[in-house]
C-alpha cells in the first residue's frame, strides 16, 4: 500500500485535470455529449461512495440507492417546500445520509456476508415503500418536480458544464476521501476485516466500529450525489432514485472497475456509463434493456475471469513486471 | 366486506406460492451455501414461458406446468454449469455479484423480448374462479397454488429423506468435504440442486400467473418475500420454507387489511429484519430436511 | 520473583452438556515459556481461546496483567497486549506481507509511519525481511506461519499465544522457529504454546501443563511431567508426532 499511496496521489491529480478538461468539453460539445459526461461523473461519484463500504470494507450494500434517493428527496423537499437553497440542502442531505447509514449499520454490521446484503436490500425496499407511502411530502409514485429557475444560488443551470463542474468537484472529494482512507490506519483495518474478519479481530481491529465508520462515510457521500442528481434532472420519483436497479448498477460499475481500489469504480463508470447511454440512445426504442443486458454480461465475465476488476488486472500486471508474485 | 377469516385464508393460500419460491432458495442455500439473488428472475422466466405456451399453443398454465418445470430445470443446470460452479469456492462477494449479474441478464432479455408492459395470461378463471367453503370465498387459483405447494413440499421431503439421491444431497449439505470423501459426486449434486431450485421457481411462476401480471421486473419484490420466508423458516429447512411461506402470506394479508397495501410491505420487511437480528436461525433448523 | 502475568481462576467453558474446560486454575509468570499439552479433546484449544478472549467463559475468572478481563472481546485483548496465532493459519491473502504485519502494528499505534517501522522489525525478527512486498497468498506454509507470528509480534504483545505452530514444519523449519521464539522471549514477551510436536516443546518450554478432559493433570518441569504416570496414561492410545 505504500507505493499505492504515491500512485493514488498521482491519479487524484490526473482526475483533477480531467475534471477540468471534461467541464470544458461539456461547455463546447453538443448537449448529449455534455449530458453523457455529467451522467458519467454522477454515477462515478455514486459508485465511488459505495465502494467505501462495499469495496474497502467488503460489505456488499444493496441499500445505496436508498442513500442516493434519501439525499435527492431531502434536498428537493427542503428546496420545494421550504425554499432552502440546494447548497444547504446538499449539506443537510449528507448529514441525513450519515445519520441513516449509521442507524442502519448498527444492527446490520453484525450480520455476515449475504445476510448483510439481504438486510440492506430489505432496507432499500423499505425506504422505497416509505417514499411512496409519504406521498403528501414526496409526491408518491408521481414524484417531485423542481423549479427550473437557473442560477448559481439555486444550483440550477441551463448549460451542462456547471453541472459537470459541480459533480466533478464532488467526485474529486469522494476520491480524496477514498485516498485518505486507504493510506490510513482505517484503511488497513478495513482491508483486514474484508479479508478475514476473525483474524482482524485477533489483531486488535474493532471490526464493528470500523465497518460502522466506513458505512457512515459511504452513506453520507452517496446522499450528496443524490442532491446533485436531483438538481440536474429536476424531476425525481421513487422509481428513478430509489429503485433496486440503481443499487445494482453501481455495484456493477464498482466491480467491473475494481472494487478494492479507490479509482476502480470511476474506471468502471467511465467504461460502462457512456456505453450504456449510447446503446440506450441507438437501440433503446427497438430493444429496451439492451444496455442493462450488456452490464449484466460484462459483470458476469468480470467475476468469472478477473474478479478484481480492471484495476486488479492492472495491479497484477504491475506485480508481474516487478516479479513479486501474482495473486492466486 | 372482507372478514378477518377471509383475509386469513387468502393469505394462507398465497403463502403456498411464497413457499414454492422459498423452497428453491432454501434448497440451493442449504446444499451449496449460495444465496441465489436471481431466483426471482427465474420465476419471472417461468411466468413468461407459461405466457408463451399459452399464446402459442393454447396451453393452460396448469397443463404447461411440467413443461415449464422441465424448462427451468434445464435453465438452472445451464446457469450452474456455465457460471455458478466457478464461484462456488470463492467468497460470498463474488457469488452475490454473479447471481445479481445473472438476474440482470434474465431481466434484460425479458425486457428486450417482451417489452416492459404488464401482461396477463388470458385463461378463464379456474373452476369458475371462486368456490365457497362455508362463509369463506376461496379463490381457486390460490387454492390450487396452496395444494401444489403442499404436494411439492411433501415430495421434496420424501425425496430427501427416503431416497439414496436425497441422502446424497443432504450429506453434501452437511459437509461437502466428508461427502466427497464418501464418494458422493458433489459437483453433480450441485448441478441437480441448482436445476431443482430453478424448477421450483418456475413452478411458483406458473401458479402465480392466474393471480398476477407478468412483467420483466416481477421477480424483484417477490424475491425479497422469498428471502423473508427462508430466513423465517430456517436457512436450508424445507419444512421451514413451507411453514414460513404460510406465515408470511398470513402476515402480509393481515397487515394489508389493517394497514393498507404499501405499509404491509414495510411490515413484512421489518419482520424480516427483526428475524435476521434476533433469531437468525429461523424457526426450523436447516440441513435440508 | 515475578508475579503471575496470566491467571485463570476456576475457569469453565461448557459446550452442550460437556465441560470442555472444567474449573481450571492456571498461572503463567512473566517471561516464562509454558506449553499446554494434552490428548485430543483435552480442552487445550478451548483454554487457549478463553485466554485469547475469542470466547467468554461460562464460569470462573481470567486475569491478565493484573486486570480482570473475563469477558473482554478478542480485539480489546490484543490492544491490551495479548496476541494470538491461529491453528490453521489465516493470512490476509490479498494484502502484502508488510501490510499484514502493519495491521498487527496498528493495534498499538495510530501512526502509519510507526506501524510500518514496527511491522518491518517484526518481519525481520522472523526472517521475512526479504519478502515484505509479496502478497501473502503467494507464501508457502512455513512462511505463512512465520507471517502469523510476525503479525502478532508487530502488535508488541506482552503475552503471545501460539496455537500448534509447529505442525507441518520440517526439522529445519522447526529449529528455526524454536530459535525465533527464544529470541522473542528474550525480548520480554511471555509465551504460551499449545503443541503436539513434543520434540519442539522439550526444547522450548520451561514448564509444561498437561490437560485431560478439561482438567489439569500435571504442571511443572518438562522432564518430570513427561515422565509422570498420569501423563503417559492420558496419552496412551493416542498417536502423536514425536519427532
Amino acid at each position: 500500500m505504500k507505493r499505492q499511496g504515491g500512485l493514488n496521489i498521482v491519479l487524484l491529480l490526473v482526475s483533477l485535470v480531467l475534471v477540468g478538461v471534461f467541464t470544458a468539453v461539456s461547455a463546447a460539445a453538443p448537449i448529449y455529449v455534455g449530458g453523457m459526461i455529467v451522467t458519467t461523473i454522477i454515477y462515478a461519484a455514486l459508485a465511488t461512495s459505495w465502494n467505501v463500504v462495499g469495496g474497502f470494507a467488503g460489505q456488499l450494500s444493496l441499500a445505496h440507492a436508498g442513500f442516493f434517493g434519501l439525499g435527492a428527496f431531502t434536498s428537493s423537499i427542503l428546496y420545494v417546500k421550504l425554499d432552502i437553497s440546494p447548497w444547504i440542502g446538499l449539506v443537510i442531505a449528507i448529514i441525513a445520509g450519515a445519520a441513516v447509514a449509521f442507524l442502519i449499520g448498527v444492527p446490520t454490521f453484525r450480520l455476515r456476508g449475504p445476510y448483510y446484503a439481504l438486510a440492506t436490500l430489505a432496507l432499500g425496499i423499505i425506504l422505497y415503500s416509505l417514499s411512496v407511502q409519504l406521498n403528501s411530502i414526496t409526491g408518491g409514485h408521481a414524484g417531485m418536480s423542481l423549479p427550473p429557475t437557473p442560477s448559481w444560488a439555486n444550483m440550477t443551470f441551463l448549460q451542462q458544464w456547471p453541472y459537470a463542474l459541480i459533480a466533478g468537484i464532488y467526485l474529486l472529494i469522494c476520491l480524496g476521501v477514498g485516498v485518505w482512507i486507504v493510506s490510513s490506519r482505517l484503511g488497513y483495518q478495513l482491508a483486514a476485516v474484508r479479508e478475514d474478519e476473525e483474524a482482524a479481530r485477533a489483531l486488535g481491529v474493532n471490526a464493528t466500529k470500523v465497518k460502522l465508520i466506513a458505512g457512515t462515510i459511504s452513506g453520507a457521500l452517496a446522499a450528496g450525489v443524490g442532491t446533485i442528481y436531483a438538481q440536474y434532472v429536476l424531476f425525481i420519483t421513487p422509481d428513478s432514485v430509489l429503485g433496486t436497479a440503481v443499487a445494482i448498477e453501481i455495484i456493477v460499475f464498482a466491480v467491473v472497475g475494481g472494487s478494492g481500489t479507490v479509482f476502480g469504480p470511476l474506471l468502471g463508470a467511465v467504461l460502462l456509463v457512456p456505453v450504456g447511454q449510447v446503446i440506450l440512445r441507438e437501440f433503446g426504442g427497438a430493444l429496451p434493456g439492451l444496455h442493462t443486458l450488456v452490464y449484466g454480461i460484462v459483470v458476469v465475465i468480470v467475476v468469472l475471469l478477473f474478479p478484481r476488476g480492471i484495476a486488479g488486472l492492472i495491479g497484477a500486471a504491475q506485480r508481474r513486471i516487478r516479479g513479486r508474485g501474482v495473486r492466486a | 366486506m372482507t372478514s378477518v377469516a377471509q383475509v386469513l385464508v387468502s393469505g394462507l393460500l398465497i403463502g403456498g406460492i411464497y413457499a414454492l419460491l422459498a423452497l428453491g432458495i432454501t434448497l440451493v442455500l442449504g446444499v451449496m451455501k449460495i444465496v441465489n439473488f436471481a431466483q426471482g428472475e427465474l420465476m419471472m422466466v417461468g411466468m413468461y414461458l407459461t405466457l408463451v405456451l399459452n399464446t402459442a399453443f393454447g396451453l393452460h398454465p396448469y397443463v404447461a406446468l411440467p413443461i415449464v418445470a422441465l424448462g427451468l430445470f434445464l435453465l438452472g443446470v445451464l446457469i450452474h454449469a456455465g457460471l455458478i460452479r466457478w464461484v462456488v469456492d470463492r467468497g460470498h462477494t463474488q457469488q452475490i455479484v454473479m447471481t445479481l449479474g445473472v438476474g440482470i441478464i434474465l431481466q434484460s432479455l425479458a425486457l428486450m423480448l417482451f417489452g416492459g408492459s404488464f401482461q396477463t395470461v388470458p385463461v378463464p378463471p379456474f373452476l369458475g374462479g371462486t368456490i365457497s367453503i362455508g362463509p369463506i370465498q376461496v379463490a381457486t387459483a390460490r387454492l390450487a397454488a396452496f395444494i401444489l405447494a403442499t404436494i411439492v413440499t411433501v415430495v421434496l421431503l420424501l425425496l430427501l429423506n427416503r431416497t439414496l439421491v436425497g441422502r446424497a444431497v443432504r450429506a453434501t449439505a452437511m459437509d461437502t468435504d466428508a461427502a466427497t470423501l464418501m464418494g458422493i459426486p458433489v459437483r453433480r449434486v450441485y448441478l441437480v440442486t441448482m436445476g431443482i431450485g430453478a424448477a421450483l421457481a418456475g413452478i411458483a411462476g406458473v401458479m402465480l400467473t392466474p393471480l398476477y401480471p407478468v412483467y420483466p421486473t416481477v421477480g424483484v419484490n417477490i424475491l425479497m418475500l422469498g428471502f423473508v420466508v427462508v430466513v423465517l423458516g430456517g436457512l436450508g429447512s424445507i419444512t421451514g420454507a413451507f411453514v414460513g411461506g404460510l406465515i408470511v402470506g398470513v402476515v402480509e394479508a393481515l397487515s394489508g387489511l389493517w394497514l393498507g397495501a404499501s405499509l404491509s410491505q414495510i411490515v413484512v420487511f421489518a419482520l424480516f429484519l427483526l428475524v435476521l437480528l434476533v433469531r437468525p436461525q429461523g424457526i426450523f433448523r436447516g440441513d435440508v430436511a | 520473583m515475578s508475579e503471575a502475568l496470566v491467571r485463570t481462576v476456576e475457569i469453565t467453558k461448557r459446550f452442550g452438556g460437556v465441560a470442555a474446560v472444567d474449573s481450571l486454575d492456571l498461572e503463567v509468570r512473566e517471561h516464562e515459556i509454558v506449553a499446554l499439552l494434552g490428548p485430543n479433546g483435552a480442552g487445550k484449544s478451548t483454554l487457549f481461546n478463553l485466554i485469547a478472549g475469542s470466547m467468554p467463559p461460562d464460569g470462573g475468572r481470567l486475569e491478565v496483567f493484573g486486570r480482570n478481563v473475563t469477558r473482554l472481546p478478542a480485539h480489546k485483548m490484543c490492544v491490551l497486549g495479548v496476541a494470538r496465532t491461529f491453528q490453521i493459519v489465516r493470512p490476509l491473502a490479498g494484502m502484502t506481507v508488510l501490510d499484514n504485519a502493519m495491521v498487527g502494528a496498528f493495534a498499538k499505534t495510530a501512526s502509519v509511519r510507526e506501524a510500518r517501522a514496527r511491522a518491518f522489525d517484526a518481519l525481520e525478527l522472523v526472517g521475512l525481511g526479504a519478502v515484505t512486498a509479496q502478497l501473502a497468498s503467494g507464501l508457502t506454509l512455513g512462511y505463512r506461519k512465520r507471517l502469523e507470528v510476525a503479525r502478532a509480534l508487530a502488535s508488541q504483545p506482552r503475552l503471545l499465544l501460539l496455537d500448534e505452530m509447529m505442525a507441518g514444519l520440517n526439522p529445519a523449519e522447526l529449529d528455526l522457529f524454536v530459535a525465533i521464539l527464544k529470541d522473542v522471549r528474550d525480548s520480554g514477551v511471555t509465551i504460551i504454546v499449545v503443541e503436539h510436536v513434543i520434540h519442539a516443546v522439550m526444547q522450548l518450554a520451561e514448564r509444561i501443563v498437561v490437560l485431560a478432559q478439561g482438567r489439569k493433570i500435571a504442571d511443572g518441569d518438562p522432564r518430570e511431567v513427561m515422565a509422570s504416570r498420569e501423563v503417559i496414561e492420558a496419552y496412551l492410545g493416542d498417536g502423536y508426532a514425536v519427532s
